[in-house]
């Protein structure tokens, strides 16, 4: 019966094929023909398909285009051959006897004319280096694009011809006249000028382009070569304190690199360079950011609206993007400052397919480590401190459609001290009966490493993709050592260690749909690890002495970007996270109120802890006021499962960060945010006002008085979770062409958070607030060879906790201290200035001299507080100023 | 010849030695100076009349005594202002209540009203516009200390030291905190040690609680412990004080440090408690 049953289902699939099959044949449309119509007619081509079919033609000759055909066809379906060639004609086509008839179809032809792909890179002229956020503009249209991260861009336009404008921030904007009628590459190379110099920040949406005015998304990028003019403390530019002229940005104190974006934490704001996450981001303790920038070809900072593809943080993205190296020469540059040095080598390692980049700094602190002695405790204190980093790159164009980068990392820093001393024999207790000398030594390492391997593919003219693997690893290291002189050996090793790591994999597409309309979406995949260790003596660690964490992080997102109407542009997305806490092959406890454990899990390593799932919905809307003026509303959903958990220091490099766990929530924001802004004479003035609203939950915070000198593992039971609200105004004002450029940003600020545990659930200041922050620059070419550059900061005085007297319990005197962040430390102030001669000549920027002098006018701007207690049972509060006088140095900086 | 070149070269290279150090110290001539300067900002914190400070303790067959103070100025920091004017009332769960009488220089004492076990009793103070009140309730079973010893023992560095050991018997039924002030009278100066002891389980279990020192007592000093026993909220507060005066060299994080309060309701630093108290002299 079976057996029969399988003859039926087979003889009936016979059937169902062979009918099928002759119904393939019967179409004269399903024939396979081989054609070549390469420089054909599209009459021509009709002609040869009726010599290689039985079919004839019907047309009228005036429907069809004046162009010639560039295609060929082997053993193809005479339908597919028909459509390729009739393409975007707008002619359509059907069958009568042995007749196709070929007709206008004349409601497509009214509203799609044949539209075209104009896609490339926007390169310098010089370098070869791809720009990003170089902006495509067709005047004839209106329209225009930006180019992506890696300097592609694509628009497709209705056949024509047209002015293509091409622009780009510190570069000759360029005019190119072209003819559309099919698809084209076109590659653009920009001469760098002065031509559209801005001061040092300019408005340049970085995805789909701020020239037009017709972007919602407000990323903010920054020239390079306006930082390399900057005063630089001790002689070092740095990118991270030219971001905190700009509106809405702060620094955690003088000197130091660690900002604060609209109220967020320091740890809010997601640092990349290449991608790769950055989860220290000084050198120094903070005096030079790790971004060298001889090695930056681009910084993005985004903190309005943060497009789908990002996530991770709350409050800001900075995207830095190292440089590919020169295409067309090699070539070196550098400088020499007074406490580093660097150096840059590029070009290409095969002419037109691969280049490499290769750039160094390094300290020589050393020189002046003999004159740091101390005369306090013995004659023998010495220290020690350098840095170095290196960052190296190649890319390699595999074909006109696929190239990989590979690009790396490796930063560290270097403390080491040293100290000899001796007790004198003063009691019978010495247990070996002498006088006993030592010599105690402490060495602390700390730094990144990121290593980022992409590839770019071309699926077509509109479609880009990019497929990364990123790796980092930070790693924060403290050794001492002591040895006695009787007791000939280590009597201590006291190891302390931090180390955050992570792998990536992700990859992005762009999908150019039409001119303002971009469709972005992409996926990825983060695991990462976390780890501190302490331990004390003996050297063995216990299990206790560790944090241990693992985390996985995998997401999904798209995004559109379009021009809705030629007034009204949106960018909207969402981006979807799901959360997976880890274990690690320990336990994971629980607390109670008193932070005392009441519970223990063990967790086999990899086995899922906890989930979280995001929904992160991303909008930006713009409305065009008129042709210069626009006004942008921005809501913004975002999450973070990871925060820094250390003390409260900035750029403090114990860095200790810890996933979301059980315990610790993610974060999340809601934040609206409403901005104007204008353009005035051309481009020449620039106004920009904005108000912004963020909600932030589950953001951690030390229980007050909470101090942990038990193991580390119990890390989590110190902290509790409130909510902070903030909300500011900011403007800023331009000019930017001409010899004298200048500009003005200011920020008002508010910043309140609440917790349950502190101050009895009274809402209080946060500690990174800053009601008020003016900054005023101004950049003069004197002639063409000197520049010179001054600065005035003003910042409100950072808050703090701290004692304002005493009290005594069962005799204990205590300090009393203010209500959490009460107390406010005076306004910091100064006025930086800096002379540039280059020895060619402005617009070259090679060879140059620059002399900085920070705080010109001596202010003692407070950097911290601390207190010392007396023997007499008195306290007193002192505050110390990092920078108290002037600052000069001098670097000299050069290329060839 | 050689040793003549060996000479000029290192002449030489002394003084290039020489210009290095010279270029080095005119570097840090114009950076070292600006490192750090230090301001004390004692004048430049304002000086408001902080909350009341309240110490107060209900202990068994005494009577209670509260002490208000307000925190000494950083400057004059044994100076506490002394609260002369406020009125405290005293309740316990049984509808005994008194005002307590003012013996002057803060300190009010309960002249009714004394400390029994297993009796919740309730704080109000009132000075002026500011209000606070507090609860302690006191426990119903005591911790006895059976017998107390002095030994010398060794420390990690091999120094000879005291340790005292404390014998007795874990009450059961309930979960134990007591806090202990270790006094010993040394070279006329008092020396004060505390230590705290928890017991979740209430077990009922024979205990030897070691309390070590780090001198040595010689005849004739005489170490005078007192044991309080207290409910958790007041044991981890005198935990949270100790934790403060004395961080442990490895503290990694510290937090925003915070005014302690053990159970007393609005910013009020202090404590009420209600306490079982035990006094044992020790001789070596």
């Amino acid at each position: 019966m079976p057996t029969r049953i399988l003859q039926n289902y087979c003889l009936a699939a016979f059937l169902w094929l062979s009918a099928v099959s002759l119904s393939a044949q019967d179409n004269p449309f399903n024939q396979r023909v081989t054609l070549d119509f390469r420089g054909n007619s599209l009459a021509e081509a009709f002609a040869k398909i009726e010599q290689a079919t039985s079919l004839s033609f019907t047309y009228s000759a005036q429907h069809l285009p004046n162009r010639q055909l560039a295609l060929r066809f082997k053993g193809e379906r005479l339908k597919k051959v028909l459509k390729e060639i009739l393409g975007d004609t707008g002619l359509n086509y059907t069958l009568s006897g042995n007749h196709i008839v070929v007709f206008l179809d004349r409601e497509d032809k009214e509203e799609k004319p044949p539209q075209f792909t104009l896609s490339g890179y926007i390169r310098d002229a010089h370098s070869g280096e791809e720009l990003i956020g170089g902006y495509i503009f067709i005047e004839e249209l209106s329209a225009g694009t930006a180019s992506n991260a890696y300097g592609f861009y694509s628009l497709t336009l209705p056949g024509g011809q047209y002015r293509l404008q091409a622009r780009y921030l510190g570069y000759v904007e360029k005019d190119t006249v072209l003819a559309l009628q099919n698809n084209r590459t076109v590659g653009l190379s920009l001469e760098p000028g002065v031509q559209q110099l801005a001061p040092i920040i300019i408005s340049a949406n970085v995805s789909n382009g701020l020239d037009n005015q017709k972007s919602p998304a407000s990323g903010t990028a920054i020239e390079m070569d306006l930082i390399n003019e900057m005063p630089g403390l001790l002689g070092e530019q740095d990118i991270l304190q030219s971001l905190q002229l700009l509106p809405g940005v702060s620094s955690s104190g003088d000197a130091v690199s660690a900002i604060s974006v609209r109220g967020g934490a320091s740890d809010q704001n997601l640092y990349l360079m290449d991608e790769a996450p950055v989860f220290y981001d000084a050198h120094m303790s903070g005096f030079v950011s790790v971004f060298n920038p001889d090695a930056v070809k681009h910084v993005s900072l985004y903190k309005n609206h943060i497009p789908a593809k990002y996530q991770g943080r709350l409050a800001s993205v900075i995207d830095v993007r190292t440089a590919e190296g020169n295409d067309e020469r090699l070539g070196a540059s550098g400088g020499i400052g007074i406490i580093a040095s660097r150096l840059k080598v590029e070009g290409p390692l095969l002419k037109n397919r691969a280049t490499f980049l290769v750039a160094a700094r390094r300290s020589h602190l050393e020189l002046y480590s003999s004159l740091f002695k101390s005369t306090d405790l013995a004659k023998g204190v010495r220290n020690a401190f350098s840095f170095s980093d290196l960052n190296a790159k190649t890319s390699l164009r595999l074909g006109p459609k696929s190239r990989v980068f590979l690009s790396g990392y490796y930063g560290q820093d270097t403390n080491e001290t040293s100290f000899v001393g001796r007790v004198p024999v003063t009691s019978s207790n010495t247990p070996w009966g002498i006088g006993l000398g030592w010599s105690t030594r402490t060495r602390t390492q700390w730094g990144n490493k990121t290593l980022t391997l992409r590839w770019n593919y071309l699926f077509n003219k509109r479609l880009f993709q990019n497929t990364s693997a990123i790796y980092h690893d930070f790693q924060y290291q403290f050794r001492e050592s002591t040895q006695d002189s009787a007791f000939i050996g280590l009597l201590g090793l006291r190891p302390k260690e931090t180390q955050i790591k992570g792998l990536q994999v992700k990859t992005d597409f762009q999908y150019y749909q039409a001119p303002g309309s971009v469709f972005k979406f992409g996926a990825g995949v983060y695991f990462s690890r976390f780890g501190h260790l302490r331990a004390d003596m003996p050297v063995t660690a216990r299990p206790d002495d560790a944090i241990q964490r693992r985390s996985v992080t995998a997401g999904l997102y798209a995004a559109h970007e379009w021009e809705l109407q030629e007034r009204i542009a949106i960018d909207y997305g969402l981006h979807f996270t799901q959360f997976s806490a880890l274990g690690t092959g320990s336990f994971i406890y629980e607390y109670n109120q008193q932070e005392a454990r009441i519970d223990s899990t063990y967790y086999a390593p990899g086995q899922p802890i906890q989930h979280y799932y995001g929904f992160e919905p991303r909008v930006s809307v713009s409305y065009a006021l008129g042709e210069t003026q626009w006004l942008t509303l921005v809501y913004n959903r975002n999450y973070q499962y990871v925060q820094r958990i250390s003390r409260p220091i900035p750029d403090d490099p114990v860095n200790i960060w810890l996933p979301s766990s059980r315990l610790i929530k993610p974060q999340y924001s809601n934040h609206w945010s409403l901005e104007y802004k204008a353009g005035i004479g051309k481009g020449a003035y620039e106004a920009t006002l904005g108000l912004y609203y963020k909600s932030m939950g589950n953001q951690p915070g030390f229980r007050s008085g909470a101090a942990l000198d038990g193991p580390p593992a119990d890390l989590e039971s110190l902290l509790v979770f409130g909510k902070i609200e903030a909300k500011g105004f900011e403007c800023l004002l331009r000019k930017n062409k001409g010899q004298f450029r200048a500009w003005a940003s200011y920020t008002f600020s508010a910043a309140e958070a609440r917790f349950d545990q502190i101050e009895g659930g009274q809402p209080f200041p946060t500690d990174v607030l800053r009601p008020h922050v003016l900054s005023l620059a101004a950049v003069w070419d004197v002639n063409d060879k000197m520049a010179v550059v001054g600065r005035w900061v003003y910042l409100s005085g950072k808050r703090l906790t701290i004692p304002v007297g005493k009290y005594a319990i069962d005799g204990v005197g205590l300090d009393y201290y203010a209500p959490r962040n009460a107390y406010r430390l005076e306004d910091n102030h100064r006025f930086d200035l800096s002379i540039t001669v280059y020895r060619k000549g402005v617009r070259d920027r090679g060879t140059s001299l620059n002399v900085s002098l920070i705080n010109l006018y001596f202010r003692k701007n407070p950097s911290y507080v601390y207190i010392r207690h007396g023997l007499d049972g008195t306290s007193k509060v002192y505050q110390v100023s990092l920078t108290p006088f002037i600052i000069p140095s001098i670097t000299y900086n050069f290329r060839f | 010849m050689a040793k003549q070149q060996n000479i000029i070269a290192g002449q030489l290279k002394k003084g290039r030695c020489c210009i290095i150090r010279c270029l080095a110290a005119l570097i840090l001539i114009l950076i070292l100076p600006s490192c750090t300067e230090e301001a004390e900002l004692g004048a430049l914190i304002q000086e408001a009349p902080g909350p009341i400070v309240v110490e107060g303790r209900i202990a068994e067959g005494e009577n209670a005594l509260i002490v208000l103070t307000r925190p000494a100025s950083l400057a004059d920091p044994e100076n506490f202002p002394q609260v002369t004017d406020a009125k405290v009332t005293l309740l316990d769960n049984r509808g005994n209540g008194e005002e307590l009488l003012h013996l002057g220089y803060g300190h009010y004492r309960s002249l009714r009203i004394q400390g029994q076990r297993g009796v919740q009793y309730s704080l109000a103070i009132e000075a002026g516009s500011e209000k606070v009140a507090g609860r302690s309730f006191m426990p119903l079973v005591p911790v006895v200390v059976d017998s107390a010893l002095h030994r010398q023992v060794r420390d990690e560095a091999g120094f000879l030291r005291s340790q005292i050991a404390l014998y007795f018997q874990d009450p059961s039924g309930q979960a134990d905190f007591a806090w202990m002030r270790l006094t010993i009278q040394a070279n006329n100066r008092e020396r004060k040690y505390y230590f705290f002891y928890q017991d979740d389980d209430g077990d009922d279990q024979y205990r030897e609680w070691l309390l070590p020192l780090n001198l040595l007592l010689s005849h004739g000093q005489i170490a005078r412990i007192e044991l309080f026993q207290v409910e958790e909220a007041v044991f981890f507060f005198f935990k949270s004080i100790l934790e403060q005066v004395s961080p442990g060299e490895e503290v990694v994080f510290l937090a925003p440090p915070a005014n302690l309060s053990a159970n007393l309701e609005g910013s009020s630093p202090g404590y009420f408690a209600a306490t079982v108290r035990t006094e044992i002299v020790v001789e070596p």
